[in-house]
């Protein structure tokens, strides 16, 4: 198969088998559990199967294999990827290991190389994304968080928003303006920030959801060592545009979605029996069609794979897959409450700290997995460059 | 029926404006969604203020406002989200208790009512719906005995169901298959009760009878008056739950509105971005709609056929609640992050968009085919 695939130097078939064999044997079944089930997950969830994967040396693999990496293809990781997801293993988070990590091999010195590429291919450092601030959200080049130099410290002052997971972080990458002279995307640069640092505080922001995954940072008067400087003051907008655009680039998801369609598919026809006939008859067409987009969009996301393997790249590809992605999403979640039927309304946050959640036989607290889905899925609209910047994107990269 | 005069109209907007801003501040609410909930913090509040009243006639003590009344002042009270079961027990069960076969009975179950002395909600009586959850028996079904009947059977998710004092259990009679009404004491009725919150903080409960005996004095009202009864109340409910539902949008499009109008990136006010400005556009036609339709269904209540009303409230159903959805869920985008946050009231605001949504569902028959649109002339 790998001669028809254009770039694709793996045994695909293979490759997955082994995937699946590894989640099934190295992920921490209560973990697991946690996934299929929608219950909230720890910290230590994360952190073990992370691990769990270094140990593999599959941690990474998508990296250079001069930086600990394997040169995977994108090919494979999205292979990985999928085949994770679809059985239940956590998503990665991407603060370390698809962010920050890129940022320092490629812009970094040897110092910090070997500072902070250890702890976060083993997972000892938990790191966060500072960027967004309270009046710079789509307008990201708008940041005011500031950083002055006074002998070989900054002194940073400012707030940072929406810092998710920054109570789990040691350690923030950070957008800071340390010259305001010049346009706005100058004066930028990108610092590494000891959370631990006299004057930083994290305040915790509720989600609708009901639950602590966000929050927002202070920083008054806090001094940062000169060599956290990645690359040099003033290239923080360029090290930013390097790192949002990998961000995105396994943005569809597909292996998750494909296992919601089926949680989504046994919901419904759990419940689809009490309503009359044509509600029936309405969900079953709706079902189909939400199958349907998935499956183009799972064709899609292998498209763009081929097209950028073969060394073509529209510039709008994740952007598009953002869009499509997290628009299924929503439209799965729609549908996976309205399928609940009377219970389509039944949310208690409670009902996700523990128990069976999506699998539990009482549909209101089965209702509090779909509706978790439901409430959180409002956010990936939003973050990682909200729809809008997305379709702005794309048109201005057509329209050109 | 004839709507209340324009200044005892105005006289109890004001209240009820009133009301919602000295209990119903945004803070203040999300520290009471902080369980327990007391659902009934406000309730002699409301009584006293009259709120209860307002749906019934003169002669039971009512300020005899009609159903357009009662949708105006849903809609005003619809800006606090508010957490006591106003619509269920004054609008809903208010109309079958209105309605009993005892005129005494009744005038006196409707007083302690508007005194706020008892809550009373509606189980059961979903049209087109069967009852039951997966596994269980099925639809509420009442068996004559000797000394009364036997009930058996479950209602899913009624609201304020276990905060009642007293139930109106609408059941099929299992000989006849002709509904039938018992009124019920909670506390001595013998069901399961399941309690469980909904996702705007209010609550609901699965109620479950095993074969539990009714004594015969416990039956309200029986065969086609019981019919007639639930009916009367489903479509009550259609058209409350609808009105609290545009009074939502009205509150979300003046929130949006606003934040399009202040919040600034890239040097100007995001509702100058054309993006944004066409589906805000989208956002209030679809709001027009969705209030033209629920004054309709409204008005029809009070004086049309009842094909028309049935017809009224599925055409209620199909466009408020894609509305609801609508303006809720482009509330939460049009304000980035700030909009996923629990702290701002947008995300409240949509959460009780979509728990109307499955309450309008709940209560409307789907089995309906359209009438002749063109020969409705007094609709047109
Ligand atoms: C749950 C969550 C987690 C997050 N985690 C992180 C994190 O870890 N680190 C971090 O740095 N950031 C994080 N973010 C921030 C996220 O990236 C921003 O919320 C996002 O960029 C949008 O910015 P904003 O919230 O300020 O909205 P705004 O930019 O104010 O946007 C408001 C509305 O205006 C629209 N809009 C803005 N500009 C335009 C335009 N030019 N044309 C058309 N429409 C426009 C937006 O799409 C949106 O609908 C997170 C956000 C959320 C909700």
């Amino acid at each position: 198969m790998s001669s028809a695939n254009p770039g694709i130097d793996f045994d695909e078939e293979a490759f997955r088998a082994e995937v699946r064999a590894f989640v099934a044997s190295d992920l921490d079944p209560e973990t697991r559990k946690k996934v299929e089930n929608a219950i909230y997950l720890e910290k230590h969830d994360f952190v073990n199967w992370q691990q769990a994967l270094a140990r593999k040396g599959w941690f990474g693999a998508w990296w250079p294999k001069e930086h600990g990496g394997q040169d995977w293809s994108l090919a494979q990781e999205h292979a990985f990827l999928q085949e994770c997801a679809l059985n239940a293993a956590p998503m990665l988070i991407p603060y370390g290991v698809n962010m920050v990590g890129p940022v320092i091999y490629t812009f970094g010195n040897e110092e910090q190389k070997k500072k902070y590429i250890p702890g976060i291919l083993d997972n000892t450092t938990w790191w966060c994304q500072g960027y967004s601030e309270p009046n710079a959200g789509s307008d990201l080049a708008g940041l005011t968080t500031s950083a002055v130099l006074d002998g070989d410290h900054y002194v940073v002052n400012g707030t940072k928003m929406w810092t998710t997971e920054a109570h789990w972080a040691d350690m923030m990458h950070c957008l800071v303006r340390t010259d305001k002279s010049g346009k706005k995307q100058q004066g930028i640069t990108f610092l590494l920030i000891d959370m631990k640092t006299p004057g930083l505080t994290v305040e915790p922001i509720v989600t609708l959801d009901g639950v602590h995954h966000t929050n927002q940072t202070f920083f008054d008067n806090v001094r940062v060592p000169i060599e956290n400087v990645v690359g040099q003051p003033g290239d923080g907008w360029k090290i930013a545009k390097f790192l949002l655009s990998r961000e995105r680039g396994f943005i569809a998801d597909t292996g998750n979605k494909l296992r919601m369609i089926g949680q989504i598919e046994r919901a419904a026809m759990r419940y689809l029996h009490h309503m009359p006939p044509i509600e029936q008859i309405k969900l079953r067409a709706r079902y189909n069609e939400l199958s349907a987009w998935l499956t183009a969009l799972v064709a899609l996301e292998r498209d763009n794979i081929h097209e950028l393997l073969a060394g073509r790249d529209d510039g709008i590809s994740a952007s598009v897959l953002k869009v499509r992605g997290t628009e299924l999403l929503q439209a799965m979640t729609e549908f996976w409450r309205d399928a609940m039927g009377p219970y389509g309304a039944c949310y208690d946050a409670e009902n996700r700290q523990s128990g069976l959640g999506l699998s539990s036989t009482e549909p209101w607290i089965q209702a509090a997995g779909v509706n978790y889905n439901y409430l959180y899925g409002r956010c990936w609209s939003i973050f990682g460059g909200s729809n809008e910047v997305q379709r702005n994107i794309i048109a201005g990269t057509l329209l050109r | 029926m004839t709507p209340l005069d324009s200044e005892t109209k105005s006289i109890i907007a004001d209240t009820l404006l009133r009301f919602v801003d000295e209990n119903y501040d945004a803070a203040k609410r999300r520290e009471r969604l902080k369980p327990p909930i007391d659902y009934r913090l406000n309730w002699s509040t409301l009584a006293e203020l009259g709120v209860l009243a307002m749906p019934f006639d003169e002669e039971l003590g009512g300020l005899g406002g009609c159903a357009t009344d009662t949708a105006d002042a849903v809609r005003v009270l619809a800006k606090g989200l508010v957490l006591e079961p106003v619509v269920e027990c004054a609008v809903v069960a208010g109309s079958i208790l209105a309605a009993g076969a005892d005129a005494d009975a009744s005038a006196a179950a409707v007083a302690e009512l508007i005194g706020g002395e008892k809550i009373t909600v509606k189980v059961g009586g979903r049209p087109g719906l069967l009852s039951g959850r997966p596994g269980d028996a099925g639809a509420l079904v009442a068996e004559k005995s000797d000394t009364g009947w036997l009930l058996h059977g479950t209602a899913r998710a009624v609201m304020y169901a276990a905060e009642a004092d007293e139930w109106l259990v609408i059941a099929h009679q299992s000989e006849s298959d002709a509904a039938i009404i018992f009124r019920l004491p909670c506390a001595e009725s013998g069901a399961e009760v399941q309690q469980f919150r909904l996702m705007d903080g209010q609550s609901a409960a699965d109620i479950c009878f095993h074969n539990v005996a009714v004594a015969a004095d416990k039956l309200w009202l029986i065969d086609d008056a019981a019919e007639a009864a639930n009916e009367r109340a489903n479509l009550k409910a259609v058209s409350a739950y609808c009105a609290d539902a545009v009074g939502c949008m009205a509150q979300l499009l003046e929130i949006t509105g606003t934040y399009l109008k202040t919040r600034v990136q890239f040097g100007v006010t995001i509702g100058s971005f054309q993006a944004l400005q066409h589906r805000f556009a989208d956002m209030h036609m679809v709001y027009l709609e969705a209030r033209a339709m629920s004054r309709s269904l409204a008005e029809c209540l009070d004086g049309g056929a009842l094909s028309e009303q049935r017809w009224r409230c599925f055409s209620a159903l199909t466009m408020v609640t894609a509305a609801g959805t609508k303006v809720g869920q482009e509330s939460i985008q049009m304000h980035g992050g700030m909009g996923v946050t629990d702290e701002l009231i947008v995300s409240h605001y949509n959460s009780r968009l979509l728990t109307l949504a499955r309450q309008i569902r709940n209560a409307v028959s789907h089995d309906i085919t359209p009438p002749p649109l063109m020969t409705a002339r007094r609709w047109i």
